[in-house]
Formats: C-alpha cells, structure tokens, sequence
C-alpha cells in the first residue's frame, strides 16, 4: 500500500549547468506537521522547494506528494499545475491585473466565492477584497499570497521564505497567523527559511540543509530545541545562533578546555570541539579574574557582553541593571550547565 | 529567425548581385565597369557632401538638443515644456522642409515678411534636419543629465570649483557618452534621409540614389547603394557600441540637483532655441499647411478626396505593423527569455538592429533589385506581378521598422514576472489559463506600444511608400503630399500633410500614454 504521507523525498540529487545544488537530500513530512528547512544562502533550499512545486525536475532521485510519485529519476509523472501543492513565493508573485479577492479565487476551478470569503476573513483582509495588489503593504501582500496558495486545499503548504520581506515587529504577528491558519486549514507545510528565529519559533520540526561543495545535503533533522542545543555540525551551531566554539579534550563526560573543565551533555573521548551559547555563560566581576570585558551592547532588557578569555573572545548575556559591568571589568566565566561536544572528526564538515 | 535572416539578406543580395553583374548603361546598353561607373557617378562627391551635412547636422542637433535638455533638466520648467520640445518627433522631414521651403521663400508668408531668398540647398537642409533630430538628442542627453549626481556636482563646488569648471570637470564627462551617442544617431538620420533632402534639392548620396532608381539606372543605382551603405554602416555600429555606455560608477547617491535660475543671456538662448526647434518644427508646417487649404478654399479650387488615401494609410499602416509585429515576436521572445537568465542576447539581436543601418530609399532599392534577380528566371511579368502584389512593400516595411517594433516588444516579454508564472501553474492553471491571465495582461501594454510604434512609422514613411508601394495601388497620405507638392497642388498638400500630422500625433499621444500605463 503506498505511503500516504503529504511529502516524502528519496535520495534527491540535482545539478545545474554542472554545478552540484542538492545531493542525496531525503525527507519526510507528516499529516499536520510543520517542518522548517533551514540553511544558509545558496545551499539548494529554494531549488528544493521548486522541485517539490514542480518548477524544476531534479536529475534523480524521486518526490512523491500524497502518496503519488511525481518524479523519479529525472523523469516528470505529475506536472507543476497537478500536483496539488500551495507555494508562497518570497515576493508574494500576486497577479497585479487581479482584485485581492480574484487572487485568492484564481486557483478554485469554480467560483467558490463562500471559499474565497472565509480565507479572507482567516487572514483578516475581508475588507481589502476589492483592492488591486499594488494597493497592499508587505505585510498585507504576504496573507494573500498565503490565502491563494491554500485556498485549493493544498495537502501540502511550501513557503519560500515567508518574512524575508517584512520587518521585524511584523514578522512575529505573521509568524502567529501562519501558524494559526495552516493549524485550522489542516495543512502540511514545509517553509524555507535562512532565519533561525521563524524556524525555531515556527516549526514542530528543524530540518538544517548544509552548503557542501557536493550539493546541499541534510545535516540535522530534529526537533527545534534540540537543534538549538545540540547541533549537528559547526555549521548548524552558527546557523541557529550566537554560539562560541572552543577546542578540548574529552574524557567521558567533561572537557578539560582553555576555560578549564566544562562538563559535557554526552559522554565523548579525545579531541572534541565545546559549542556554547551565550546563555550558558555567567560573567561574575572578580579582582583575580581571567576575563576582561572589551565591549558591551545594550539591548533593552540584556547586555550582550564580548569578553576576553583565555578561550578566545566570548559573548556572554547578562540581565540590564545598575550593576551591569562596564568595558574594562575584570572577572571570571562560569559555564552554568552541561554543553554540547562535537567529535573533531566532524569539523570539516559544514 | 528565418524571417529575421531573410529581412536582412534580400537587400544586401539585391544590392550585391546588382553591382557584381556589371549591368548595362541605359542609354547606351554597354556593359560599363566599376571604375567606369565610380568616376562617372560623382559618387566621391555626393558621398562628401553627404557627410559634411551630416556633420553639420550631427553638431546642431547636440548643440541644440543639449540645451533644451539642460534647460528641461537644470532649470524649474513649465509641466508642457517636455510635450511641446517633443513635438517635431512626430513632424515628417519632408514635411517641415516643404512647409520651410514654401513659407520662407519670396512669396511665402514669411519669406514676404523678413525678405529671405529661395530657401533651397545645404544650409536650409542642415537647419531642417537639426530641428527634426534636436529632440532625439534632448532626450539622449536629458536621460544621462538625469542620472548625474548633485553630491558629486556639491563636492566639487565646496572644493572651490566655479560653476563652469564645475560643468567641465564634473558634469560633461559624465554626458560624454550620451553625446557621442545623440551626436552619432542625428549622423546616421541626416545621412539617411531622404524627404527633406529631394524636397530642398541638396544633391546628396539619397536624393540621387533615389533619381537613379527612378530612372532605371541600375549600374548607378547599385554604386550610389553601395557608397551610402558605406556611409551608414560604419555609423550604425559606432551607434550600438555607444549605445547605452556609462563614465564609471557614481559613489553618491542620485539626488537630484536643485533647479538653478537662468541668467538673461542664457534666457536668449533658449528662447532662439525654442524659437527654431518649435517655430520651424511645429508652428511654420501646421500654419503653412493650413494657409495652403485656405488658399485652396477661398479660390474654389477642387480637392482631392482624402478619405481614400487616409483609408489606404491606415490599410498600408496596420498590415505593415502586424507583419513587422509578428516577425519581431520570436526574436524578441527568444531574446528576452536569454536576458532573464543572464545571458548575452549574442548575435541574433544585432542582426534585427543592422537592419537600421539601410536608410529607406537604399533597403527599398535592395528589394527592387533583388525582386529583380529572383524573378529573372521566371516567366515575363513576375516581377511586375511581385511588385502590384504588395509584397515587397510589406517586407520593406517590415525591415525598415523590425528594430523600432523590436525593442518595446523585447522589454514587453522581459516585463513577465515569472514567479507569476509559475504561481499561476502550482495553481493548476494550464498554458491557456496562464497566457490569458498572467502573461497577456502583462505583455499587452508593450505589444500595444510596439505595434503603434511601427504604425505610426509607416503612415510617415516615404521612400519605401514611393519606390516600392507605386504599383499596388496603394495612394498613402505621404504619397499624396509627395505627389501633390511635385505638382505645386499645394491645398491637396495641405490637407493630406494635417491628416499625416494629426494621425502621427495621436499615435504619439497613445505611445506615451501607454508606456507610461505600462
């Protein structure tokens, strides 16, 4: 019996012009799920998404939607306009001759207007229905390019980095109602991102794509907080944060490393390399320190402080106050919890 | 692309084959030779005249355009000023040189007035020809002064420079392309031309290329040919080089300069300016032409219907611009398609502007000769056959004007969005669905823009219209004005000279407004 998951990718490879953009990528979306395909610029996120769409034939592997194979090893079954997919592109792509309302209606074979009305209301542009695109903000733009892609029930939802156009404050109210609309319309989405934040905020799941000089390939795929904690490579330790990477060697469960013995999440032996977060760290003001302030960033109710240690240059958070330590304070970096290891025969990796 | 190939090659194999058969005199029937006909055709000395009334041409139209440019760009200018600089664009050359001719004589109302000569030969033609390529400049030169940097201007200032060194130093080597560029293109419309020429009787390389094909002259024909394309060859490819050439990349932004307040000597320049450009691009042809109908009306001469040939107009006009339409289409699809992707448009696309390079009379004598040789094998009549069927008119058209069409069309298929595109296939929408809502909504406005373009070209045509249209049948506004103004029918003229004018205006009207819708 085929596999009726929404999305499931086998050992895709694609190259353009001889230039390798995806190698071996497989994934898997469940019924419901939201999953975010993370990585940094030209690693093949986009090319995948167009692939799923069906604006690009990857050379092998094969994509089945719904459980419907729709390409296999270079060769198209299902074209782009059957496949049944919703794409929101980056740039929205609404079509600037239509009404808000005959965007959103332009995928519906028929004139399902009750349809068109209540994705309307879903992302709250009832009122903006008879207005043409080139009328709309950013922001407003973005809810009708999302209302058009799901109004033909789409089993699955690709998002093509959905808030690279909106500003900060706006990217959070959108992220909320994305998550609320694809939750009531009951669909699958896979969304593209190369910020951390919408794919940790967002996602049930983290799926991190690495730029290797044979084609992206998956790195990681796990749960946000896991990926954030315990990531895969040096590559998706920086990708999802500020994070400061210092070499040690491991016995079992502790490292001894420049900043002396930090304990460790699981056990490792030999070289390792330490990933921390400026969360984990605590700078305490102290005469006989090792450590020395050299700059400190105000920004609202933390201080992002950059410290000279004996590991390098360190990022350490600490709470606004009175008692915030000024640049030239000497003091001492206390790790607070276990971290992350990677085995050094991962560092080359991406 | 075959169509494209064909276009191009015909006239050139007409024009080659013609002066490699060594063809008889026709007076004579000897078979002359080439240093028989270059020695007896004069042709070194048409050529040099051709060229100096270009030069002339070239340097007025830039000095000329220029400063209405500067004005338009540097000065507070009324909203109309742009409208009414514009305006001669839509004027026919042998138009205003007819007017000009006929009201700044002895005897016109003007000449009457100030007690001019007969205003024939080099100097009124150069004048003529400066007005008429004046706004082509104006806007090549008002594109780059747009894009000059008030802080770099500023820089300059606080450094000391006063506003001359200023312009020298900052401000010209910025426009030096352009005006390469506008100084090239006014070289390649004054050496082309051919109304304006034949009507002030400046013996130059067209007027005479063209005498020679009315009189059969075949030999003569082909060499007159050959030196013209010598002439306007090399021009068209410096034209293409420059075209679109920039001095270096600006570190400032583009603010845009604040206006300045011209002093009164500069006041006097500009009002000659405008006087000339406007005065004898405009005012003289509508007023002279409407004296010429007056006259007509108030000595009970007969007019000639012009319903007829406005309707043969607008025939010749919309069959010639679909044709031109439908031949640039997939150049400028496959073109446009290349660019998007990043890559060079390559040879196809200098193939569809070389066709610039043949001026009217010259393409029009190509064709003639070319009908000529292909139909030499078949059966007597062919070639009169050919030539009453309207073909070779239409292909006369359709080379003449493919690189106007082109070029708006090219930027209509450019203007796809292709994430419209594919939106509208993840849609489901098929590849009927998605030309009737994506891409034609898109494209109309510039497939508009092209086809008035290449209309609004044909109804002012003249020398392909006369060579090439005589046998169809076919009696075009701007053949009535030719036929008429030959024959000193003046208020026939004048009628079919404001019908010429008002049709030329109102494509010109929808031109802009459409470019601008899209």
């Amino acid at each position: 019996m085929a596999d009726l998951a929404p999305l499931i990718l086998s050992k895709l490879s694609h190259t353009f012009d001889g230039t390798p953009i995806l190698n071996g990528v497989n994934l898997r979306v469940e019924a419901g799920e939201f999953v975010a395909l993370l990585g940094p610029s030209g690693c093949g996120k986009t090319t995948l998404l167009r692939a799923i769409a069906g604006l690009v034939t990857p050379r092998l592997g094969s994509i089945s939607i719904d459980g419907n194979c729709v390409v296999e090893d270079g060769a198209e079954r299902l074209p782009c306009e059957q496949r049944g997919v919703g794409l929101v592109f980056q740039e929205y792509a609404l079509f600037p001759n239509l009404t808000v309302a005959e965007n959103v209606g332009y995928g519906l074979s028929t004139g399902d207007t009750a349809r068109v009305n209540g994705l309307l209301e879903l992302v709250g542009m009832t009122e903006l229905a008879h207005r043409m695109p080139a009328q709309l903000s950013g922001g407003q733009q973005q809810r009708v390019a999302l209302a058009r892609a799901l109004a033909p029930r789409p089993a699955l939802l690709l998002l093509d980095e959905p808030f690279a156009n909106v500003d900060a404050a706006l990217r959070d109210s959108l992220g909320r109602m994305l998550r609320r609309v694809v939750r009531d319309e009951g669909a699958s989405v896979l969304m593209v991102t190369h910020d951390q934040r919408s794919a940790l905020g967002l996602a049930d799941r983290v799926v991190v794509l690495g730029a290797e000089p044979t084609g992206g390939e998956i790195i990681q795929d796990d749960l946000p907080a896991q990926v954030y904690r315990c990531p895969a490579s040096k590559g998706v330790a920086r990708l999802t944060g500020p994070c400061m990477l210092i070499e040690g060697v491991a016995t079992g469960e502790k490292a001894s490393t420049a900043l002396g013995m930090i304990p460790l999440i699981d056990d490792h032996t030999g070289e390792v390399v330490v990933t921390l977060r400026p969360e984990q760290l605590r700078f305490t003001p102290a005469e006989a320190g090792t450590c020395t302030v050299e700059d400190a960033q105000f920004a609202g109710s933390v201080h992002h402080l950059r410290c000279s240690s004996p590991a390098g240059l360190l990022e350490v958070v600490v709470p606004s106050g009175e008692d915030t330590p000024s640049i030239g304070t000497v003091g001492q970096i206390e790790i607070l919890e276990a971290a992350w290891a990677l085995p050094v025969t991962l560092i080359e990796r991406w | 692309m075959l169509g494209i190939g064909i276009l191009v090659a015909l006239p050139m194999l007409g024009l080659i084959s013609a002066i490699l058969s060594r063809p008889a005199d026709p007076f004579t029937g000897d078979v002359v030779s080439l240093s028989q006909l270059l020695s007896g055709s004069g042709v070194g000395t048409l050529l040099a005249r051709s060229v100096a009334l270009s030069a002339c041409v070239a340097v007025g139209s830039v000095l000329c355009g220029g400063w209405l440019a500067w004005v338009e760009h540097r000065t507070r200018v009324p909203r109309w000023w742009s409208l009414l600089t514009l305006t001669p664009l839509a004027m026919p050359s042998y138009l205003v040189a007819a007017t000009a001719r006929s009201a700044l004589s002895p005897g016109g109302w003007i000449g009457d007035l100030i007690g001019t000569g007969h205003m024939t030969g080099f100097g009124i033609a150069v004048l003529v020809l400066v007005v008429i390529t004046a706004p082509l400049s104006q806007l090549i030169i008002g594109a780059a002064l747009e894009r000059c940097s008030a802080a770099e201007e500023e820089a300059a200032r606080t450094l000391g420079a006063s506003p001359l060194q200023v312009f020298i130093d900052v401000t010209l080597p910025r426009l030096r392309p352009a005006l390469g560029f506008s100084a090239l293109i006014a070289l390649l419309y004054a050496i082309s031309d051919f109304g304006a020429v034949a009507v002030l009787d400046v013996p130059v390389l067209t007027w005479r290329l063209y005498l020679a094909v009315e009189s059969q002259d075949i030999a003569r024909a082909a060499v007159l040919g050959a030196a013209t394309l010598m002439a306007t060859g090399p021009l068209f490819f410096a034209a293409r080089w420059l075209r679109g050439s920039k001095v270096g990349g600006s570190t400032a932004n583009s603010r845009r300069i604040l206006p300045i307040k011209l002093a009164t000597p500069q006041r006097i320049v500009t009002g000659c300016v405008l006087a000339a450009v406007i005065g004898l691009g405009v005012v003289i042809p509508v007023t002279t032409m409407l004296m010429w109908v007056g006259s007509g009306l108030s000595r009970g001469l007969t007019f000639v219907n012009p319903w007829g040939a406005l309707s043969d107009t607008l025939m010749a006009a919309f069959a010639g611009a679909t044709i031109t339409l439908l031949l640039a289409w997939l150049p400028a699809w496959g073109i446009a398609r290349r660019q998007k992707l990043g890559r060079p448009s390559g040879w196809l696309e200098e193939v569809v502007y070389s066709t610039s390079a043949f001026p009217g009379v010259l393409l029009a004598l190509g064709l003639l000769l070319a009908a000529l040789k292909l139909t030499s094998a078949l059966p007597s009549g062919a070639y009169a056959a050919v030539l009453g069927s309207g073909v070779l008119l239409m292909l006369g058209y359709a080379t003449r004007f493919i690189a106007e069409v082109f070029a708006p069309l090219r930027d209509a298929f450019a203007a796809i969005d292709q994430r419209q595109v594919d939106s509208a296939r993840v849609l489901g929408a098929d590849s009927l669905k998605r030309l009737k809502t994506v891409i034609l909504p898109a494209t109309a406005p510039g497939v508009a823009v092209a086809f008035v373009i290449g209309f609004n070209a044909i109804v002012k045509e003249l020398p392909v219209t006369l060579l090439l249209g005589g046998s169809t049948g076919l009696k075009t506004l701007s053949f009535r004005v030719w036929d008429r103004y030959s024959e000193s029918l003046w208020h026939d003229a004048g009628v079919a000279g404001l019908l010429l004018v008002a049709l030329a205006l109102a494509s010109a009207v929808l031109t802009t407004r459409w470019r601008r819708h899209g």
